[in-house]
């Protein structure tokens, strides 16, 4: 043991005697502190702006109105939510949480309670710029005019859907007695069909030709089955009738 | 009449200022404690000496982090801690052991009170004698609480997890060691 002791001592003192071994100094503890607050920091910025963007999608999209169609709208709702974006945040949110844990207030904390206030602090803020800012109607203009580089498609189509999906936000052309025919607003396709149930032909009366109209429904060809929609109201009002069809 | 030997903090701060000679006083000071901490640690294949001479001459290429207003021991020893962890994560073939599932919850904590004093004293013995059926987080707590003598905070400090982990894995760590020993009894006795 003393043997042990005594050469540990002086191997170091003869490393840093040598100059192979050299303190930092505060500036370069300081610098690396600074870089790793600030990558962070920089986590947390994009994990906001992600946020933000899933929160305009469904917003731009009307995706949110299909929780208002009952448990199928449900189900296309979750199957329509952009998920990956979402596992991305939350990737970023794990990073950002990891890195914090290298300072005494992060490693103090329990980790799922930092997660979790990482979390809820991003998704407000998100909200917060998506509602209450015009953050992403800038970009939106900027990315019509081909401003956003390689963002531009991300924001001119936010969330474009599967063009053989179900859901549809259509113009009316046309009125039948129990269907209309329509064309996708947001993706130039052929017309088309929107079949409502007989029990609710009568929801064919409260459209008129040229209205946008929320659909979600059975698709097969070019014909949706409605089993919910709602007439569009101009931006930045609530919908004005909603309708939901159980069978 | 002689003057009172400096404390560490005293001397890493004559470090800070330059005095490479009050970094070997430290060396010597720590020297035994982080080998023993690390022989009670980490598996025996590993090359304890070499890594706590890493841990050494990182503590100071760092020593201006250090704050003299605390504690010098768990900040020595919070550094030869993630040089004991990058050793043993050198040679896991399981990642999942590193991942610390204790620290993601809150736990109420209550450090166990100094009249214990003879538990403590029997637990040293049992710790003395040999750790190694425990795995590697639990020989290290239970090494830094029996025969460190660090506090619960102390110890969250030198791991990096919350206090009520320290209370949970301390509990885990003095069962897991009991059963040990209570297996090694009965077949003895058989």
């Amino acid at each position: 043991m003393g043997n042990d002791h005594k050469n540990i001592r002086d191997e170091v003192l003869q490393k840093i005697r040598s100059g192979e071994v050299s303190m930092h100094s505060s500036g370069y503890l300081a610098l690396r502190i600074g870089m790793l607050a600030f990558v962070v920091l920089a986590a947390l910025v994009i994990s906001v702006l992600i946020f933000n963007f899933i929160s305009f999608t469904i917003r731009l999209s009307d995706d949110s109105q299909l929780l208002g169609f009952g448990p199928r709208g449900i189900v296309f709702f979750v199957t329509m939510f952009p998920w990956a974006l979402l596992a991305a945040d939350a990737i970023l949110l794990v990073i950002a949480e990891r890195l914090l844990r290298r300072f005494r207030f992060g490693y103090k904390n329990p980790a799922l309670i930092l997660f979790a206030g990482l979390a809820v602090l991003t998704l407000a803020l998100g909200l917060l710029i998506d509602n209450a800012t015009p953050f992403n109607d800038r970009m939106l203009e900027r990315a019509e005019r081909h401003h956003l580089g390689p963002l531009d498609t991300m924001y001119a189509r936010p969330h474009p859907g599967p063009p053989e999906g179900g859901v549809c936000r259509c113009v009316v052309t046309a009125i039948g007695t129990s269907s209309v025919t329509a064309y996708n607003a947001d993706a130039s396709t052929s017309p088309i069909k929107i079949q409502f149930p007989q029990e609710l032909a009568s929801a064919t009366s409260s459209v008129y030709v040229g209205e946008t109209i929320f659909v979600a429904g059975d698709r097969d060809g070019n014909t949706i089955y409605a089993f919910g929609f709602h007439t569009m109201p101009k931006r930045g009002a609530g919908p004005e009738n909603v309708v939901i069809i159980r069978r | 009449m002689s003057a009172a030997p400096l404390t560490d903090e005293e001397i890493a701060r004559t470090v800070q200022e330059g005095d490479i000679e009050g970094f070997g006083e430290l060396v010597e000071r720590y020297e035994a404690k982080l080998l023993r901490y690390g022989r009670k640690f980490l598996p025996r294949t590993e090359d304890i000496e070499d890594i706590v001479q890493d841990a050494f001459v990182s503590a100071f290429q760092n020593i201006k982090s250090f704050d003299t207003s605390r504690r010098f021991s768990p900040w020595i020893y919070q550094i030869a801690h993630n040089a004991f962890v990058n050793a043993l994560r050198k040679h896991s073939r399981n990642p999942l052991t590193m991942v610390d599932f204790d620290t993601f919850l809150s736990y109420h904590v209550e450090e166990a009170p100094t009249d214990m004093e003879r538990e403590h004293k029997e637990m040293r013995e049992l710790i003395e004698k040999g750790l190694d059926e425990l795995s590697p987080k639990s020989r290290e707590i239970l090494v830094l609480f029996y025969l460190e003598d660090f506090s619960y905070t102390e110890i969250a400090d030198i791991l990096q997890v919350p206090v009520g982990t320290v209370g949970v894995r301390l509990k885990r760590a003095r069962e897991q060691l009991r059963q040990v020993y209570e297996k090694m009894n009965m077949t003895y006795g058989e």
